[in-house]
């Protein structure tokens, strides 16, 4: 909650907005499912120095879960002086609860809770090692934060080791840290432990965002039942295309009308490949409706005009006009190497399109 | 441009009004004689055209006729296009201007002023005249198209006139189309970038890439503000983290100082306690130390009194020996005072025999030296003796009247003489020799001679020889008579005999080898008197002699005192050597006398330690005594020494317990001071543990406030949103970027192709020069370089290779001809838009007839293209032109 979202241009508070409507999907699922409780392993807010009216919102949220909610600090909103946790809002929901000691306590449902606590934003210790569960009947769940040994994560902090369900002889370890929903499979072949991710998805790239996890224990030693549930509603896409023939630019215009309605879609289309001239007006309208079908459209040209294509030619007249396109066009094919070196590839493309688009409407 | 008509009045020379009209479109020759004011005429029409009708100053001045004060004025009326103009310029005094244009039926007035000055000038040539005339620079276009009075050469353009040519010559090159691409891009370029230094525009104008730049630099402080203030919180939230930790640590720290007080200050009451316990030990002790003491006392005496019996008995047995010891000691004494008496005696004897024989043996090498002496001395008196005898016989040996050389000498001579006189005789005498064949008697002159056989006998005679043999043959030989050499001769022989005879009579020498003989032994005798006499000297002589004499008898005497025995002087050095090795044996006397006394010095000693040992014996027998009196003393007077000893260790029991107890309590008890220290130490601590907590209290406090403050400010939320409008202006200004720089490289690309195409062409003038030249010079062509600003700079005669000809170095007619070649290319170029018009005033003087008249050939060609005007004085030099307009000044 309160991300940062530069990527996603003049959309950002839309963005922002949109993790609170998720939000409130897992407290709506929660209620549908009468789930026994909820847990939030870490990083619910993106920094400790979010404003506090969001603070106060989320826990609103979490009250409404009709259940209890325990959460534990991640990296990101660590357990230090000064943070979200000490909000007043938090002493003013009584089912919330923010466990901040590294102490066993029940919850309902026959469940031991064995919270991880964060203290900081980086550590490199493993924050579970001080699990060890007894076999006493009860469901024992592990909460934790932090970067299971493999996963390649920008913030690879606090290291969870694999085999962390069977060493702290857990039923259940409920990981948070990592944005997308990944599970671990046991030697048993059961899966114990898993990251929920993000319960709306974050940026451009992610793979299986926006969900939550529905995790049903019978008794103590079965296998856990997850379900993982969509509470997320933003799409990221990226849409990559390179034009060759004629009617490219159509056809990825169509292409991208056919990825449906984008109030809820943030699209970077990037282009790749030679402009036809008589696709001028096309890629404008293209560029034109990407910006404005969704939600946040970005269009990433690369394109230049095509050097076999004649009809660039026509309306220049010969001399040293048709001379200096001539010239451009080298510089602007990204692979030709004796450009000066103050001219990029792109500025060329870009002065070349100038230059045609002069000579037509100059007529 | 086509001039029509020109009116003139009150102009220099013109001081009526005048008018030459009736010009062509085409070639017009306008023929004066000199002095009619041809130039003056060209001059007012340049004025009328592009000066300013408000010039003033020195030059202008020269527009007023000589010593007149009217105002000149010039009317020129000409065609541009379809349209007809006049322009009516007045200077000086009043000066006007009126651009009027033909309107059906009349002139009317469409500009007055400067603006019809100005109008004028762009129909004539576009770059206008900045500045007055005074420089050909500032004409314009008519720098190129007007040559003035013989001034054919084209100096080097303005910067605005080479670029218009330029500029003419891109338009062709470039084309309509082109110029208007070219435009576009310019005003394209301007719209960001200021012309002159390729920068962004700032300002009102600035494009949106500026104004967008600026607000990305504004956001980005904004970021650094939200940062900074972002990453201040989280540095608060560590410093109250730290300062929390640091609390706790001193609240323990506190607690532990207040623990370990208590503890220091209960350690120090158990000290005191123990030191009481102490002093009641001490007490017991020394009771029972002072009743050990007396029990102690008691034993002692008996066991000192038994010890002290003990040791004297002891003692006396020890000096009995001592005696014994010392009585041995002083007889040893007194055999070594004997034995060192009999060595006393014994080394006098050897030194007493060592003297002895010391003076036999000095005594016996006395002797031996003054036999020696002796000897001596009589050896050498012998010889001083015989060296005297030998004197006197080479004294009596000496010759005395001895021959010397000189007689030797004059008696060779004499013989010399007397040889020779013979010899020349017996030249002159007869010879007769017998040879006897049998023995034969030979008489002659008296005088027989026998001869046996084989024998021969040769006569000799002057004048006649008679000789007889065996009697029995008389012969007698004649000669001729000799004369006075045979009388000279004879005379020589005889004085020379009588002389030889004088001398071997004083001599008694027969001849000179004789004599010579004789004067070398007389040498001899001396050289040996005087060899003796030096030997004889040698030896002292007789004084010496005298002398020896006297060290004889001195050795006499001495042999006469010198007592000895019969031993010779080796066997008595032999002995004395004996001797010596005996006395050194036997050591020296003083020694021995010493080692006596001393053996006599330790007998008197040791006799006193016998008296001294005997002294002793008896007074240890003394002491035992009273020590065995003084046990018994005791045993009659108290305790036996057994209850003594009980007594004794009954005591000493008492006193050790005392004494431990009292040892443990003073191992317990050392260190008060140190644990007083302690606990001094513990107060001060506690209070600064106390102070510490309370500074880091009001610290955390402080911090805390700090933090909320910050934490209430959501620094992250702030500083996301900033980023993200960052995020924003820069992919914005990015976009506007590359637009800018994409603008920017269409202009400096098209620039470039154009600047290249250019060249090609200004080569097109340098060509069509070319093909001009080559008319006017059939048979040699010229070819033309063109310097930067167009003017010409070398010149290649046939085709153009190598480092060609610099302009001033061809002749007068082919200089002037190459510069009218590059005029009318030039106007041949910028001829393209509207007709101009080219003046030539008097040039081309130095070009021939037969060149000339293809150089009008070339005009007539051109008058197709432009109007052109020829001024000059030799109208008939222009008389081959077929399609010229005349028009004559004279008139
Ligand atoms: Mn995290």
């Amino acid at each position: 909650m309160g991300m940062r979202a530069a990527h996603a241009g003049a959309a950002a508070e839309q963005v922002r907005a949109a993790r609170i409507d998720a939000a409130e999907r897992v407290a709506a699922a929660a209620r549908a499912r009468a789930a026994d409780f909820v847990v939030l392993c870490g990083d619910t807010f993106e920094d400790n120095q979010v404003e506090r009216a969001l603070v106060a919102r989320v826990v609103e949220i979490m009250a409404s879960c009709r259940c209890p909610v325990y959460v534990i600090p991640g990296n990101h909103d660590a357990l230090v002086p000064g943070s979200v946790w000490g909000d007043g809002s938090f002493a003013r929901a009584p089912t919330v609860r923010v466990l901040r000691d590294e102490s066993p306590l029940d919850a309902p449902g026959g469940v031991t809770l064995w919270p991880c606590v964060a203290r900081a934003r980086h550590d490199e210790r493993d924050p579970t090692l001080w699990v060890r569960a007894p076999s006493d009947g009860r469901v024992h769940v592990l909460l934790a934060h932090g970067t299971v040994e493999s996963v390649h994560y920008e913030e690879p902090w606090y290291p969870i080791a694999r085999d962390c369900a069977e060493r702290a002889r857990v039923d259940y370890v409920a990981l948070g840290h990592f944005h997308q929903h990944l599970e671990y499979v046991g030697g048993d072949g059961v899966a114990r432990m898993a990251y929920s991710g993000t319960h709306e998805p974050t940026r451009f790239g992610e793979r299986d965002p926006g969900q939550a996890l529905l995790v049903s224990i019978e008794k103590a030693g079965d296998r856990p039942s997850i379900e993982p549930m969509v509470t997320g509603a933003l799409r990221w896409l990226v849409v990559e295309a390179t034009l060759r023939e004629a009617g490219d630019v159509a056809r990825t215009a169509d292409a991208v009308r056919a990825m449906g309605e984008g109030a809820q879609t943030l699209m970077r289309l990037k282009l790749d490949g030679y402009l036809r001239v008589d696709e001028q007006d096309a890629l404008v309208s293209l560029a034109e409706m990407v910006r404005e079908r969704f939600l946040f459209g970005r269009v990433e040209s690369a394109l230049r005009p095509a050097p076999t294509d004649s009809a660039w030619t026509r309306d220049l007249p010969p001399g040293p006009v048709l001379d200096a396109a001539k010239l451009l066009a080298q510089w602007a094919e990204p692979s030709f190497d004796g450009r000066p070196s103050h001219v990029s590839a792109e500025v060329a493309a870009r002065a070349l399109l100038e230059l045609y688009s002069m000579a037509s409407t100059g007529e | 441009m086509i001039v029509e008509r020109i009116a003139i009045e009150g102009y220099r020379c013109f001081v009526k009004s005048a008018t030459v009209a009736g010009f062509g479109a085409g070639l017009n020759v306008v023929s004066a004689p000199n002095g009619t004011g041809k130039s003056t005429l060209f001059e007012a029409l340049r004025r009328a055209l592009i000066d300013h009708h408000s010039v003033s100053g020195v030059e202008a001045e020269k527009m007023r006729p000589w010593g007149r004060s009217i105002s000149p004025s010039v009317t020129v009326d000409f065609a541009h296009g379809a349209l007809r103009y006049r322009v009516h310029k007045r200077f000086l005094d009043d000066p006007s201007c009126e651009l009027s244009r033909w309107e059906g039926d009349d002139f009317v007035v469409v500009d007055r002023g400067e603006r019809a000055d100005e109008k004028v000038r762009s129909l004539l040539s576009r770059p206008t005249a900045p500045k007055g005339l005074s420089r050909e620079a500032h004409w314009g276009l008519a720098q190129v198209l007007w040559a003035p009075q013989g001034m054919i050469e084209l100096g080097p353009l303005g910067p605005e006139l080479a670029t218009r040519v330029r500029e003419t010559l891109a338009a062709q090159v470039v084309g309509a189309r082109g110029a208007e691409i070219e435009r576009m891009v310019e005003e394209r370029f301007r719209a960001f970038f200021t012309p002159q230094t390729a920068k962004l525009k700032a300002g009102k104008k600035a494009p949106e890439l500026v104004r967008r730049s600026e607000a990305l630099a504004l956001a980005k402080t904004a970021v650094d503000r939200a940062r900074e203030r972002h990453e201040r919180a989280a540095l608060t939230q560590e410093r109250v983290g730290a300062l929390r930790a640091e609390l706790v640590r001193a609240e323990r720290e506190r607690s532990e100082r207040g623990a370990q007080l208590a503890e220091r200050e209960a350690s120090l009451r158990a000290f005191d306690a123990k030191v009481s316990a102490r002093a009641e030990a001490e007490q017991r002790a020394t009771v029972a130390e002072a009743g050990a003491k007396s029990a102690k006392v008691e034993l002692d005496a008996w066991r000192n009194g038994k010890a002290q019996l003990q040791e004297r008995e002891r003692r006396q047995a020890d000096a009995v020996i001592a005696l014994a010891l010392a009585k041995a000691r002083r007889d040893e004494a007194a055999v070594e005072v004997a034995a060192a008496s009999e060595r006393e005696s014994r080394a006098a004897r050897a030194h007493g025999a060592l003297s002895e024989l010391e003076r036999l043996y000095r005594a016996a090498r006395e002797r031996a030296r003054a036999e020696a002496v002796l000897a001596d001395c009589d050896a050498r008196i012998a010889a001083i003796d015989l060296e005297i005898l030998r004197v006197e016989e080479s004294r009596a040996a000496l010759v005395p009247d001895a021959p010397t050389a000189a007689d030797v000498a004059s008696m060779r001579a004499l013989e010399a003489a007397r040889s020779s006189a013979k010899a020349r005789l017996d030249a002159l005498a007869l010879t007769v020799t017998f040879d006897a064949k049998s023995p034969v008697t030979i008489e002659h002159e008296g005088e027989a001679k026998a001869l046996s056989a084989g024998e021969t006998l040769t006569l000799r005679a002057l004048g006649a020889l008679s000789a007889a043999l065996d009697d029995r043959v008389s012969l007698t030989v004649r000669g001729p008579l000799s004369g006075p050499d045979a009388r000279e001769a004879e005379e020589s022989l005889q004085a020379s005999a009588a002389a030889l005879g004088a001398l071997s009579r004083r001599f008694s020498a027969s001849s000179a080898d004789e004599l010579d003989s004789l004067r070398a032994k007389a040498a001899a005798a001396s050289m040996e008197l005087r060899a003796r006499e030096r030997g004889l000297s040698t030896l002292g002589g007789a004084q010496a002699r005298l002398a020896l004499i006297e060290r004889c008898r001195e050795a006499v005497s001495t042999l006469e005192l010198v007592v000895t025995d019969d031993r010779s002087e080796s066997a008595l050095a032999a002995e004395l050597e004996r001797a010596r090795i005996d006395a050194e044996a036997s050591g020296s006397i003083r020694t021995s006398a010493e080692a006596r006394r001393d053996a006599e010095r330790a007998l008197a000693e040791r006799e006193v330690a016998v008296a001294v040992a005997e002294e002793r014996v008896s007074s240890c027998e003394r002491a035992t005594g009273e020590a065995r009196a003084a046990l018994d003393e005791l045993a009659r007077r108290g305790k036996s020494e057994a209850a003594c000893q009980d007594a004794f260790e009954r005591a000493a029991l008492s006193l050790d317990v005392a004494r431990v107890a009292l040892s443990k309590s003073a191992l317990e008890l050392e260190g008060r001071a140190e644990i007083e220290r302690a606990v001094r130490e513990g107060v001060a601590h506690c209070a600064r543990a106390e102070a510490d907590a309370l500074a880091l209290r009001d610290a955390a406090r402080t911090e805390e406030g700090r933090l909320d403050e910050l934490v209430s400010g959501a620094t992250f939320t702030v500083l996301a949103r900033a980023e993200e409008e960052v995020t924003r202006l820069e992919s914005e200004v990015a976009r506007l970027e590359v637009e800018a720089e994409a603008v920017k490289l269409l202009r400096e690309v098209l620039v470039r192709c154009r600047d290249e195409a250019i060249a090609k062409v200004s080569g097109e003038v340098e060509r069509a020069a070319g093909r001009i030249l080559g008319r006017i010079a059939t048979g040699s062509s010229l070819e033309v370089e063109l310097g930067e600003t167009f003017a010409p700079t070398r010149a290649w005669v046939g085709a153009r290779e190598g480092e060609g000809v610099a302009l001033e170095r061809l002749s007068g007619g082919e200089r002037e001809q190459v510069h009218f070649a590059v005029r009318l290319a030039l106007a041949e170029v910028l001829a393209s838009e509207e007709r101009p018009m080219v003046v030539l005033d008097d040039v081309l003087v130095a070009t021939d007839n037969a060149r000339l008249a293809r150089v009008i050939e070339v005009l007539e060609d051109a008058a197709k293209r432009m109007q052109v005007i020829v001024l000059t004085c030799h109208p008939e030099r222009y008389a081959t032109a077929r399609e010229a307009t005349w028009i004559s000044l004279a008139r």
